[in-house]
């Protein structure tokens, strides 16, 4: 049985803007990486083990990869059974 | 240390990583950023705390100080308001972290994932919480927690870094399970488990790596629980497989760990990238995991059960400008990890920080300032204001006073209940802080409290019951020994009862990991609760023998040990204790038997290589006893009797030099093991290094505290006792040697009270070295309990051995003529001088030794020689290596003598009834008052 009372700083947000600032480079910009040979990578929709690890870049590559090929962002939940999670 | 002046540190933290998983992917290249880091850096194990839970644990590496002092006991916490119970917050740490404190000097910490730090605190750079990762909703209805960023106005943004399970396909979970496809998923959710684990540590490396990238900085702490959950729940099916196994499990599960840690080593790999060069890099576990035969078949059912996953050493790897390259170092904790980055900034470590600083790790030897304490230094520290800062016990107590006062609506039954829970975890871990460093007795009163509110649960009798054995209390052990004996008789199971429940449980089929089958799994339940409650009992019965051994009973000992390894011959406890039970008895080729025994069980149990050490010096084997002690050193360096083991096997082989370095390594360890400063006191004199000597003898002079001041004191009358700053104290922190090998003393001035010491040893069972050449008389009716070879100890000290484990009387002035190659139990008993003097003239008078005029003269002048006699003991005492003292004052004796004789009892360890020893003071006797 746990509780969520804890104190919170919502209602804070200093500058709006700069969370929309950020938000729109991370969803809007193409992301491409570049291979170690400095070439343009080609990131595939089904995403990599190597792009989890390289952190936000191939986060943003990966979701920009498969908005690319107009697939949604769970695109392959049906690989992998989802349990029922609160509020699904 | 180069770039001092403004070094930047990535401190990386994964949760439960292990050296034993590590080093075979090393070896194979897969994990080569770690395998680069430790060949540019040093590398050794991170010792755990007791308990192994994470969010204490991380706390105290991020604080530097154990759970009792920086709040965190646990892994939930009491809810303000009554509402249940919450998972346990920032709010609670009493302490500064790390990050507050470089808050307060001005540089630019961010922090991602520590566990707790949700909410996270306003420091001046960006706190990413322990809440911000968990998946918990499904998608579209993720919300992030309220509070799990700071600044909020980045939340938004960071929600998107986050990466759900659903989001993954086949393509990242092929690497962990190669035959995924051949799972039926609608039966076994483990796939899915793994997902989870994997997309929240995805979401960590997206916040730390958006930070690094984006954010000046100067210090960056990183965390991970994943390789913690990818272990607990796969560890398992990691090779070799395991008997409860299937075959079919293993093949399919076999390689998830190791993918994990492979994977930990990608997302290092770009976090060093990021980082940049002439970074300082830590990267850490708070425990390892077991990962081979020592996995446990089953685990306790008690909360923080899989705990008992857990190995007692995590991993250190640092690297970076001024550190060491390509070498191990030894002997690190938890504790040390915040002196060690304090002392990487240059800044002071806190004195009442309990951990050190890393010297072994540094090219340098660094420069350590120390201030008192970081908690009184002013200024904003980026923690949460004071008002939300708040003490869980305090919570709940002022919580119960309101219900009770009316004030509160009862929150009801479940959820009381919840609380109640809540509140007895935390008091347990809190024992177990204490057990786990030293402090028994305040220990022992928590699991009395417990075991007495919840006698069916096991785990409180039992800690309370090695609790009572560490204070000497035998005696209350066996008794608690023999109650839990009584209680768990219900819970054991017949074979046949066994054999029907087991099949039962094979008729009803497979158990899948989604078991809901009510029935079911009370049996299982039954079932392991009847093993851990057997094993439980062969437990006891194993400390039933060390007790026997404690009380010098080493023959009966011995049966007992004998007759449990008959039913459990592999047990490497067991075949340990019986090693060491062969060994007290002078039997070194038993002694090595059982000691090899355990080691077939468990080839890295140090002790196990320093008993084998232990017996082949016995048996005049140093070059082999040598070689021993230094395979126990090798796997577990922080163990001070090994490196004293080592220098007494290299003195046998007269390699002065080495076991000099071997005895300074051990008093390093252990500043207070007295036996090592001995020999080395010894070594020093005999080779001319008198000053060296001399160093160690004064050393505890400095260690021992300044007595306490008294406030403005405007004409301190003298000390009636002559003694003022050792009145009360016990000089008894040091650490024991065994009772059979130190010799009891009981001393004070002729008349102050030594003989009534005596007779109160008697019955509490001491044994006593008298030979009662001096018969009882008018003076002491008796008796005086003396020994005549005590009176010429200042020429001759060949018949000490003979009083080793017994009590002897010896005089104040004689005890300086103790020889430091023995170890001394010290009862010093103080008087009123006055008193004393007063005593000594009637006693000769009585004798006729005093003329009838002199009997009318108080001898000022004796008195004054006494005073001087106990001001060069007041000096000189602190400083006997060998010496644990207690000090007692003749009126208290008389007074309360319960009081007192339970001190004596608890000091000497006695299992005896402090009644019976306090039935000897008989007031009346007190004919000479002041």
């Amino acid at each position: 049985m746990e509780t969520n009372d804890i104190p919170n700083n919502e209602g804070q947000e200093e500058d709006p803007a700069r969370a929309d600032r950020l938000l729109r480079d991370f969803h809007e910009h193409e992301q491409r990486l570049l291979g170690p040979d400095g070439r343009p990578f080609e990131v595939p929709a089904e995403g990599s083990l190597g792009l989890l690890a390289l952190g936000y870049r191939g986060l943003a590559a990966w979701r920009s990869a498969k908005r690319a090929q107009g697939l949604a962002a769970d695109a392959f939940s049906q690989e992998l059974a989802q349990p029922e999670e609160p509020g699904s | 240390m180069e770039n001092s002046k403004s070094p930047k540190v990535l401190l990386v933290g994964w949760d439960a990583a292990d050296w034993k998983i590590i080093n075979p992917l090393m070896d194979k290249g897969l994990m080569p950023t770690l395998e680069r880091l430790v060949n540019q850096g040093v590398m050794g194990d991170l010792a755990t705390l007791e308990p192994p839970f994470s969010p204490m644990l991380w706390t105290s590496v991020a604080t530097g100080v154990r759970p009792d002092k920086h709040g965190i006991l646990g892994f939930s916490e009491p809810a303000a308001g009554g509402r249940g119970v919450r998972p346990v917050s920032s709010l609670s740490r009493r302490v500064k972290a790390i990050w507050n404190i470089l808050t307060q000097v001005g540089k630019k910490a961010h922090v991602v994932g520590w566990w707790p730090s949700h909410p996270a605190e306003p420091i001046d750079g960006v706190m990413v919480s322990n809440h911000f990762h968990l998946v918990n909703q499904a998608p579209g209805h993720w919300k992030l927690p309220a509070g799990a960023v700071h600044p909020p106005d980045l939340a938004r943004f960071f929600a998107e870094l986050r990466v759900h399970p659903s989001e993954l396909s086949m393509a990242q979970l092929l690497p962990f399970v190669p035959r995924l496809a051949e799972i039926d998923q609608a039966q076994d959710s483990r796939p899915y488990q793994l997902a989870k684990i994997l997309a929240e540590a995805a979401s960590i490396q997206n916040a730390a790596t958006w930070i690094l990238e984006h954010q000046p900085w100067d210090f960056v702490a990183v965390y991970w629980d994943s390789l913690d959950h990818f272990s607990h729940g796969f560890i398992d099916y990691h090779p070799p497989r395991l008997p409860h196994v299937s075959p079919e499990d293993f093949e399919l599960y076999r390689g998830v760990v190791e993918a994990a840690y492979c994977f930990h080593d990608m997302m290092l790999g770009r976090l060093l990238q990021l980082a940049g060069p002439q970074v300082h890099v830590l990267l850490i576990s708070d425990h390892g995991f077991h990962s081979d035969h020592l996995r446990p078949a089953s685990l306790p059912d008690e909360p923080a059960g899989p705990s008992y996953q857990h190995r007692g050493q995590g991993i250190l790897c640092a690297a970076g400008p001024g550190i060491r390259r390509d070498q191990r170092v030894y002997g690190a904790n938890l504790l040390d990890i915040t002196p060690t980055l304090l002392t990487l900034f240059g800044l002071p470590v806190g004195q009442d920080m309990e951990g050190l600083p890393l010297e072994q790790i540094f090219e340098q030897p660094p420069a350590i300032a120390r201030i008192p304490s970081w908690e009184q230094v002013p200024g904003p520290d980026g923690r949460h204001p004071e008002g939300a800062r708040e003490n869980t016990y305090d919570t709940a107590e002022a919580l119960e006073q309101l219900i009770e006062l009316g004030y509160i609506e009862d929150p009801g039954p479940d959820l009381k209940l919840a609380v109640e829970n809540t509140l007895r975890e935390l008091d347990y871990n809190l024992a177990r802080v204490y057990a786990g460093s030293g402090r028994h007795a305040l220990a022992a009163e928590i699991f009395a409290r417990l075991a007495a509110d919840f006698p069916d649960e096991p785990r409180f009798a039992l800690r309370l019951i090695r609790a009572q054995a560490a204070l000497g209390r035998h005696g209350e052990a066996l008794r608690a020994m023999g109650l839990y004996r009584q209680n768990v008789q219900r819970f054991l199971l017949s074979p046949a009862q066994a054999q029907r429940m087991g099949e039962a449980l094979r008729d009803a089929g497979p158990a899948s990991p989604d078991q809901r089958d009510d029935a079911a799994r009370k049996t299982r339940r039954a079932l392991r609760r009847a093993a851990q409650e057997q094993s439980n009992l062969l437990q006891i019965e194993v400390m039933e023998a060390e007790i026997l051994l404690k009380q010098d009973k080493a023959e009966e000992a011995l049966g007992k040990l004998r007759h449990l390894a008959s039913r459990k011959p592999h047990g490497r406890w067991l075949n340990l204790r019986l090693g060491e039970s062969f060994l007290a008895l002078g039997r070194g080729l038993e002694a090595g038997e059982a000691f090899r025994r355990s080691l077939h069980a468990d080839p890295d149990a140090h002790r196990a290589w320093l008993g084998l050490a232990k017996v082949e010096l016995a048996l005049g084997n140093p070059p082999q006893a040598i070689e021993l002690a230094l395979k126990a050193i090798g796997l577990v360096f922080n163990a001070p009797h090994a490196h004293l083991l080592l220098g007494k096997a290299m003195l046998a082989l007269g390699r002065e030099a080495e076991a000099a370095s071997a005895l300074e390594l051990a008093l390093a360890l252990a500043p207070r093991l007295g036996l090592a400063r001995n020999l080395l006191v010894e070594l020093y004199e005999k080779s001319g290094q008198h000053e060296k000597a001399r160093a160690h003898r004064a050393h505890f002079a400095a260690q021992e505290p300044a007595p306490p001041a008294a406030e403005a004191p405007a004409a301190p009358a003298p000390e009636p006792t002559g003694i003022a700053s050792l009145a009360g104290l016990v000089l008894a922190s040091r650490p024991r040697v065994p009772r059979q090998e130190a010799i009891v003393v009981v001393s004070g001035l002729p008349r102050s009270g030594t003989s009534l010491l005596m007779q109160m040893l008697e019955a509490g069972g001491q044994a006593l070295f008298a030979d009662g050449h001096r018969p009882a008389d008018a003076n002491n009716p008796r008796g005086y309990h003396e020994h005549e070879a005590a009176k010429r100890l200042h020429r001759d000290k060949a018949w000490l051995p003979q009083a080793q484990g017994k009590a002897v009387k010896v005089i104040l002035q004689q005890l300086f003529h103790l020889p430091a190659r023995h170890n001394y139990r010290v009862l010093l008993v103080l008087r009123d001088l006055r008193e004393v003097v007063m005593s000594q003239q009637r006693m000769l008078a009585r004798d006729g030794k005093l003329s009838a005029e002199n009997q009318e003269v108080y001898p000022y002048s004796l008195e004054e020689a006494y005073r001087g006699q106990m001001r060069r003991l007041e000096a000189w005492l602190p400083t006997q290596h060998n010496m644990d003292v207690l000090v007692l004052r003749h009126a208290d004796l008389l007074a309360q003598p319960l009081e007192q004789a339970r001190r004596v009892r608890d000091f000497l360890r006695l299992d005896a009834d402090p009644e019976r020893m306090a039935a000897t003071i008989d007031p009346a006797l007190h004919r000479e008052k002041a």
